[in-house]
């Protein structure tokens, strides 16, 4: 940094304003000095980081674009790369951050670096958009199943259904969150089985298992959220809780065809299904 | 041909013979056990799940027809002229030219006995429980459970007593025809009728509940008597006839049992 200081400083001849740091033209060795006296001075904003030096602490900013990376040492149209970067900086981390559509590949962030952090969403591999993908595809029996989506198998949404399910059933008085996650768990475990001791192909892992199975519950829950406005214990029930379960069984059922790739057997796949929601419908109705 | 160690298992047990169907059943199956997921982590440590995950395979194997054709027989058995399980000849692994008899999956062989349909027919007895308690308003999750297992574990006794009935007034060689997951799954069937004869009672009333409970006992009486009978058929006839009888009542009876369990 000594050696900096000492330098005839170029400052009065240099178009941008650098106070006193010349590597263009210089030789390159000062590209280690550079950099690290370029750590101290991140602060001042001006320029961020000598090119050739991986600096973590401002690694966030650096959009590694494909010409920082060239040789430094030579042609005076580098003097625009300076006045980029903090642009870039911001835009960068803005956009980058800002959960546009799929799940972007996660880049190093620096831990401690407050400013530049992905979205907590981001960095949980949440993806909001296939969560919305896959409850539209509930919603709609007749859409066509996308299989990126169930391949996915991501477990954030089902969970999120689950709490909605005993949320629902909370405005009716009923405080039965256990009994949810009970045969939640024991029906994913035991179609888990089922499935695979009935596939001939591959077979289906526990994590999509339930995946599908959380998914499927949404019919149930607006099943539930019914129940707390209609009586459902007399006629109407007879005929709105056997449609629900229904919708609820063809969904799940087209997921894991999808899943196990077996057609023929769709009746038999159907049935377990059926009876796991009409466990759940049993408890929406009663 | 199998090369890797299910495969083996698998082919050890069916081998590559026998009609069309039960080979593109067992190639399927054995070839694809291979990339099972079941291999990754569970059996390196719990030892003897190979061979259980294998077996229950076997009792799994279903396919939609063969469902249709064993509820036609459960719902109609008089109609039925033959009980007997079918039989392939297979090679033996490891004895080129030496041949052994295996019995066909349950996808060939709609005599052959499964655990597809008690399981479901179970399941679908406990929550038809269930949807009874709930219109007569006394419903609470707990239920469930409880009525899931009283029904599990009589089941599983009233199997344990038929597989002693038959070891112990038979020959050990009469239990090969007839082992104690055969006995499971022919114990499960009456769950068929139980939740059969539940939807009647809970559309019908009191009568017909009780009619339809004697229908759907005389008839899994009959058709595991027929069963039994296929399956034991080697043996001295008048052993045999005894035994049988015995079992069977008791099957026949723990029907009733159960209903009155269940109701209250």
């Amino acid at each position: 940094m000594a050696a900096f200081a000492a330098r005839p400083g170029p400052a009065e001849s240099d178009p941008l304003g650098d106070s006193g740091l010349h590597w263009f033209g210089d030789d390159a060795d000062e590209g280690g000095m550079g950099g690290a006296s370029a750590h101290s001075r991140a602060g001042a904003g001006t320029v961020t980081q000598h090119p050739h030096v991986f600096d973590p602490a401002t690694a966030s900013e650096w959009e590694a674009s494909p010409a920082d990376s060239g040789d430094v040492s030579g042609s005076m149209g580098d003097w625009a790369q300076p006045s980029r970067h903090p642009s870039h900086a911001d835009g960068g981390g803005g956009g980058h951050g800002g959960g546009h559509g799929g799940p972007a590949p996660m880049d190093w962030y620096d831990p401690d670096d407050m400013e530049n952090e992905p979205p907590l969403l981001q960095e949980l591999g949440i993806d909001m958009s296939h969560i919305k993908q896959k409850l539209v595809a509930i919603v709609d029996p007749r859409s066509r199943v996308n299989m990126e989506a169930v391949q996915d198998g991501d477990l954030f949404g089902p969970i999120l259904i689950c709490l909605a399910l005993g949320t629902t059933l909370l405005l009716r008085g009923q405080v039965h969150f256990g009994s949810i996650y009970g045969f939640g768990l024991v029906g994913c475990l035991g179609m888990y089985l089922v499935l695979n001791l009935m596939s001939t192909g591959r077979g289906i892992d526990a994590a999509s298992v339930f995946s599908v199975f959380g998914y499927g519950l949404l019919p149930i829950t607006v099943l539930a959220a019914l129940s707390v406005v209609l009586p459902l214990s007399g006629a109407l029930g007879v005929v709105v809780a056997p449609v629900c379960v229904a919708w609820s069984a063809w969904c799940a059922t087209r997921f894991y065809e999808a899943a196990l790739a077996m057609p023929e057997q769709r009746a038999l796949i159907a049935y377990p299904t059926v009876l796991l929601y009409a466990v759940f419908a049993l408890l929406a109705v009663f | 041909m199998l090369g890797a160690p299910w495969g083996s298992t698998l082919g050890a047990a069916f081998g590559s013979g026998g009609s069309s169907d039960t080979q593109a059943f067992l190639a399927h199956t054995a070839a694809n056990l291979a990339k099972d997921q079941m291999g990754s982590m569970m059996v390196r440590w719990v030892p003897g799940l190979k061979a259980l995950w294998s077996t229950s395979k076997f009792y799994f194997a279903v396919d939609s027809k063969y469902v249709a054709r064993k509820l036609a027989i459960l719902a109609m058995p008089w109609t039925r002229k033959d009980w007997r399980r079918g039989w392939d000849t297979v090679p033996v692994e490891g004895h080129p030219g030496a041949t052994e008899a295996r019995e066909r999956p349950p996808v060939a062989d709609a005599n052959a006995p499964d655990l597809y349909i008690p399981a479901m027919a179970f399941v679908t007895f406990v929550l038809a429980i269930g949807l009874v308690k709930g219109v007569a308003m006394k419903f609470t999750p707990e239920v469930l459970s409880s009525v899931a297992t009283t029904c599990l574990t009589v089941w599983i006794a009233e199997t344990l007593l038929m597989y002693g009935a038959v070891y112990f007034t038979l020959s050990s060689t009469a239990v090969r025809g007839v082992g104690f997951v055969d006995l499971l799954a022919l114990g499960g069937y009456k769950f068929v009728g139980l939740v059969v004869a539940l939807l009647a009672g809970l559309a019908g009333g009191n009568i017909v509940f009780f009619a339809a409970l004697a229908y759907v006992s005389a008839s899994i009486t009959f058709a595991n008597w027929r069963w039994l009978s296929a399956a034991l058929s080697e043996l001295p006839i008048a052993m045999q006839g005894r035994t049988k009888a015995v079992v069977l009542a008791a099957a026949g009876v723990q029907v009733f049992v159960m209903l009155i369990l269940a109701q209250h």
